[in-house]
């Protein structure tokens, strides 16, 4: 019978110790980390239970595992704060476009230095910026190879690497940058949430690249493009889940331990509803998640079209759900929590500014609700 | 981790659909025009009986030593799931009417005696159509199940009960009845005892068939105990067996397999309504454009999908522990909670996108759709019955 939600033993393993991990390292120190971001010391922690690279080939120093470990161990590592999962994190999505994009030489000399921990490397973004939807980048061929102008974001203190979508014309393609020796330093910016990831503007005048710096020209049409979108999709949808279930939980311990009006909180019937229905919510989202992820490593490897925009359809599904969920989950937890919520002596103010982030990063969520292809 | 049906079972739900749109959507419709349930002499019970077609938890009585028996986890709730989605995806008026131990199903298989099972799912078996019937429901208590007020007292050999029950789907037409008393309405859930009332018992017979908005295809009868005598055989489970508020948890746990089901059955509903105009949309146009091209309508199509997908696999998660044998009560209450606000969404959004054209009676199926949904957030337990069980799970760990 093909209908089973059970996790076999490696799998529960993993969870509770990556579950012990965040509520020791991770949530003690949740105003630590926003004020300084990640320590090297968390980061190596991190790398030494082989977190970074769970689904990557054993061969790039990852474990070999599915999305569907990446999912847990983000949820768990989410559930003690998700801005901190965020930057720990920071290199997935480099890493994504990497591995799906990359060829073997620009893999082992710029992906497996990464997931072992050695490098630190990210990738540039834009949503931050009006230029442009996609990238505000552009790149055109030169001599040596590839000229790169524009500007974008990072999210990372002095990254080793850092991988530059840019357009041409109506081809996007990807770049990798080795090292910021060519790039001028912008305004830094201050964002709502996630200031554990300091974000900074970089500028890129006529910046030459060589021939063997880019992975790919017309990204839109790689065959393995739609991968490691829906791997980033996927990696950012569990850290919202995290962050859902971790208000959740707060707001409930909070509510069960809070009197008002001759009883705990929890009892009065307007909260006990609020707190069965976060619970229904964070149940919804982690469901429709499994369902996305279990799609797509059932049918990463199929070249069938059809099955493509089908997985590609799942994660979309779950994002908005783990979107809409989260968003007023947190939103809720802020309110059960009252005034309390809002001041900075509980997380739950955190995680409603961290919240906004990931809505919006990768891909805005507003614009994928209308791109389901159903119709 | 596994999410997906398999090859056979893809196929014994597409033709499960396949009955759905051909058999029972029609007869449906022609009874929901009528106003009335479908008579239990139809030709098409008979029909639906030897063809296999089966309400969700039908096949109780067969597979009852799946779930009895301590061995490996069973199947029956997560089929009976998606079958009762595809059947209701039909009409769920028809699939409520079809014959079999419906909701009597699980306090019999949960507090009977071998014997007992035996006995009852044997009643129901041969060519003839039958049904049972689950009474658990008065005018004075519907969700708060410890307040019923139907009474039994012991005389001799027998029970003799006192009461009326009201909202019992096919209570009328029912070769037995599940009914839920109490020897002393003080004692609370302490006093609930579970009988089989046999039809014809002495004292007993069926009132009024209510009149409904919606499901109008499926009977709701009232049923009425005067003075009337029960065999103490028909006790299920014997005296003993009543120690520990033992008949209000049969109740509970009736629920807990049965609230899947329920919520799957509302999916069907507001799928039928969701794909119903979909598909009009795609073949029609608004101000001579294409309809797909507004994006608010695609947006709105989009979410629907999303809401009903994630809605079906809290159902499917709350079936899953069920055949695991794993205690599901919140879960079950999870998908009970959370698939009729979403479905009623749904299909309230269909009549908006269809406009005017939309509420006219029969007209476009969404109509009924929407009249026959509404109740799904009721019976089973309200939306609200579910969200105090819910609660009270999650208060539970702390204590």
């Amino acid at each position: 019978m093909a209908i089973d939600f059970s996790l076999n033993e490696d799998e529960r393993i993993l969870v509770e110790t990556v579950n012990d991990f965040a509520q020791k390292e991770i949530v003690p120190n949740i105003r630590t980390i926003e004020e300084n971001g990640i320590s090297d010391e968390l980061r190596i922690k991190a790398v030494e239970m082989g977190l970074m690279g769970i689904e990557f080939p054993e061969n790039l120093g990852g474990s070999g595992l599915g999305m569907f470990h990446r999912v847990l161990v983000t949820e768990a590592i989410s559930s003690g704060d998700p801005g901190t999962a965020y930057s720990l994190f920071i290199h997935l999505p480099y890493s994504y476009f990497l591995l799906e994009l990359g060829n073997e030489e620009i893999k082992g000399k710029y992906l497996k230095p990464v997931i072992t921990g050695a490098k630190k490397a990210c990738l540039l973004r834009s949503e931050f910026l009006t230029d442009d939807v996609i990238t505000p980048l552009k790149w055109e061929k030169s001599k040596e190879g590839y000229k790169i102008s524009g500007r974008g974001v990072i999210e990372v203190e002095n990254p080793d690497f850092v991988l530059l979508p840019a357009k041409s014309d109506n081809k996007i393609g990807f770049f990798l940058l080795d090292g910021l020796n060519a790039i001028e330093f912008g305004k830094t910016l201050h964002r709502c949430g996630v200031q554990s990831s300091p974000a900074k503007e970089v500028i890129f005048k006529d910046v030459e690249l060589k021939e063997n710096m880019c992975i790919t020209e017309d990204a839109f049409s790689h065959e393995n493009f739609w991968k490691a979108v829906v791997r980033t999709r996927l990696f950012i949808s569990s850290i919202l889940l995290g962050l859902a279930k971790t208000a959740q939980e707060y707001s409930l311990k909070y509510a069960m331990e809070r009197v008002a009006f001759g009883q705990q909180i929890a009892k009065h019937q307007a909260i006990s509803f609020m707190l069965a229905d976060l619970a229904t919510q964070v149940e919804a989202i982690r469901l429709i998640l499994w369902k996305a992820v279990y799609e797509f490593d059932r049918n990463s490897s199929s070249p069938e079209k059809q099955i493509r925009s089908s997985v590609l359809d799942w994660s979309i599904e779950a994002y908005l759900q783990a979107v809409d969920y989260s968003s007023s989950i947190s939103a809720d937890a802020v309110q059960i929590l009252g005034g309390h919520g809002y001041i900075k002596d509980h997380p739950v103010e955190k995680w409603m500014r961290d919240v906004k982030e990931f809505a919006n990063a990768f891909g805005r969520h507003d614009a994928f609700r209308i791109v389901i292809e159903n119709l | 981790m596994e999410l997906e049906l398999t090859p056979a079972q893809k196929n014994v739900i597409e033709m499960v659909r396949w009955l759905a749109l051909e058999k029972l959507r029609p007869l449906g419709l022609e009874y929901d025009k009528k106003g009335e349930p479908i008579p239990p002499d139809h030709p098409f019970f008979k029909e639906a009986k030897a063809m296999g077609i089966r309400m969700a938890l039908g096949d109780i009585g067969k597979r009852r030593k799946e779930l009895t028996t301590k061995e490996g986890p069973g199947e029956m709730a997560r089929l009976g799931i998606l079958a009762a989605e595809e059947i209701a995806y039909g009409d769920t008026g028809v699939a409520m009417s079809l014959p079999g131990p419906g909701l009597g199903g699980p306090p019999i298989l949960i507090m009977g005696t071998p014997e007992q099972q035996d006995r009852f799912f044997g009643m129901l078996e041969g060519d003839e159509p039958k049904w049972g019937a689950y009474a658990l429901t008065e005018p004075g208590a519907g969700s708060d199940v410890a307040m019923i007020k139907t009474t039994c007292r012991k005389e001799g050999n027998y029970y003799v009960l006192n009461g009326t029950k009201m909202f019992i789907t096919n209570g009328a037409r029912a070769t037995w009845n599940v009914v839920f008393a109490t020897i002393d309405p003080s004692l609370g859930r302490e006093g609930h005892r579970v009988f089989v009332v046999e039809k014809g018992t002495p004292g007993f017979y069926a009132g009024k068939i209510e009149k409904k908005m919606g499901l109008k295809a499926s009977e709701t009868a009232e049923l009425v105990f005067d003075e009337c005598k029960v065999p103490v055989e028909n006790l299920l489970g014997g005296e003993e067996r009543y120690k520990e508020r033992a008949g209000f948890k049969a109740a509970m746990e009736t629920f807990n397999m049965t609230r899947p089901a329920v919520a799957a059955m509302g999916i069907g509903i507001a799928r039928a309504a969701y794909e119903y105009t979909r598909d009009y949309f795609k073949e029609n146009y608004m101000l001579s454009r294409p309809i797909p091209l507004y994006h608010s309508i695609k947006e709105k199509l989009n979410t629907m999908k999303r809401l009903l997908d994630t809605a079906r696999l809290l159902c499917w998660k709350a079936a899953y522990m069920i055949d695991y044998k794993l205690p599901n009560a919140k879960e079950a209450s999870m998908a009970k909670a959370y698939a009729p606000p979403v479905c009623l969404w749904v299909t309230s959004k269909c009549i908006d996108l269809l406009g005017q054209e939309g509420t006219l009676e029969y007209h476009h199926l969404v109509e009924k759709c929407y009249r026959d949904i509404k109740v799904f957030d009721i019976f089973e337990g309200t939306g609200q019955a579910q969200r105090i069980v819910i609660s009270r799970r999650l208060f539970s760990q702390f204590e």
